[in-house]
């Protein structure tokens, strides 16, 4: 497992210094207050007074859509399931099956809250909601509206399927133990599934900070 | 009914272990909140904010690495992974490095016809610019 935690380490360093490339080598007149992202230079009049700025900014609602209150609780509800994931462990090697149960199935909800307040999030950003001309030019947020958007989808999306994928493992392993699989002295799957799972929060950590709030 | 087969001493320093993870999650929690706050409300230079941002995310996630991971437990031998994978980090950092997306003069060869390119400053243009 650690071996391809690796591999996962090398995926997500290379979205994420995509992301740091991309964003170093914006134009600094790439997005405005008062233009949709990209304009050209030529169609603004130049006796306007228009704020540039080479990356939307947090908290910035002229350019950036991202709710970061929400997402500070998102953070909060993985770090939560990271906690019942390392207590079901525990609970395991106390020998204490019906705690694992318990805890397992309380890391597949809180997974499940996470992947649903993702989900709300992006289609209130794609769908539900009309953002100023300065965030996107038909006014929702979609992978094509611009680069900050199609960096912003394909991270937090391939972290969203990990996230997916670890609910349906967690899923897998909770109905195994549902099943009375797992003594004190077996129970590496329980662990190896952990593992995975503190690893998607350990890269939401990172994904949040890089993504939301610089 | 307790399937287990540890000794009392053994089951009370995996108690222990729990006291632990919740000491850990509260300092997660904590972290978060001042992560938030300080984004949200120090007055900083951007390289001051980024900073203080990157620092406190390496805590958190150190700290869940090292104990929700049980890093602590494992063998030295583990971070011996870190090797080909750090490596191979930087030669991605350096291959992308001279990338378009770096490359701020590439914009001057693009007309305003072409699909969404931003011309680059005039030196005359009253304009405001913000970083």
């Amino acid at each position: 497992m650690w071996l391809f935690l690796a591999t996962e380490v090398m995926f997500f360093t290379g979205l994420i210094g995509s992301y740091i490339v991309l964003r170093a080598g914006s134009s600094p007149t790439a997005f405005s207050d008062k233009y949709a992202p990209t304009t050209p230079l030529s169609m603004i009049p130049p006796d306007e007074k228009v704020n540039f700025y080479q990356w939307p900014k947090p908290y910035d609602t002229a350019t950036n859509p991202l709710d970061i209150d929400l997402t500070a609780i998102n953070t909060f509800v993985l770090i939560c399931s990271s906690v019942t994931m390392v207590l079901a462990l525990n609970a395991i090697k106390l020998g204490r099956p019906r705690e694992l149960r318990i805890f397992l199935l309380l890391t597949v909800l809180i997974g499940c809250c996470f992947l649903a307040i993702q989900a709300y999030e992006y289609t209130h950003l794609m769908f539900f909601h009309h953002f100023p001309i300065g965030v996107s030019a038909d006014g929702h947020f979609r992978p094509s509206t611009s680069l900050f958007g199609s960096c912003f989808f394909t991270m937090t999306g391939f972290h969203g399927a990990h996230v997916t994928g670890g609910v349906i493992l967690l899923t897998c392993i909770l109905i195994q133990a549902c099943l009375g699989t797992y003594t004190p002295t077996h129970h590496s799957p329980v662990e190896l599934a952990g593992l995975y799972w503190h690893f998607v929060d350990l890269v939401w950590i990172i994904l949040f900070t890089v993504v939301y709030l610089i | 009914m307790t399937e287990t087969s540890l000794t009392h001493e053994q089951e009370h320093h995996e108690e222990s272990h729990a006291r632990m993870y919740f000491k850990v999650a509260g300092a997660l929690l904590v972290l978060t909140l001042v992560e938030y706050s300080y984004a949200s409300w120090m007055p900083v230079s951007f390289l001051v904010l980024v900073l203080g941002l990157m620092a406190m995310a390496s805590v958190k996630a150190g700290l869940v690495a090292w104990y929700f991971m049980h890093l602590k437990f494992e063998g030295n031998w583990v971070y011996m992974w870190l090797i080909p994978a750090g490596f191979l980090m930087m030669v991605f950092i350096l291959t992308l490095y001279p990338d378009i997306g770096t490359q701020r003069t590439f914009w001057p060869s693009y007309s305003d016809e072409d699909q969404g390119a931003t011309a680059p400053l005039e030196p005359a243009a009253q304009r405001s610019l913000r970083a």
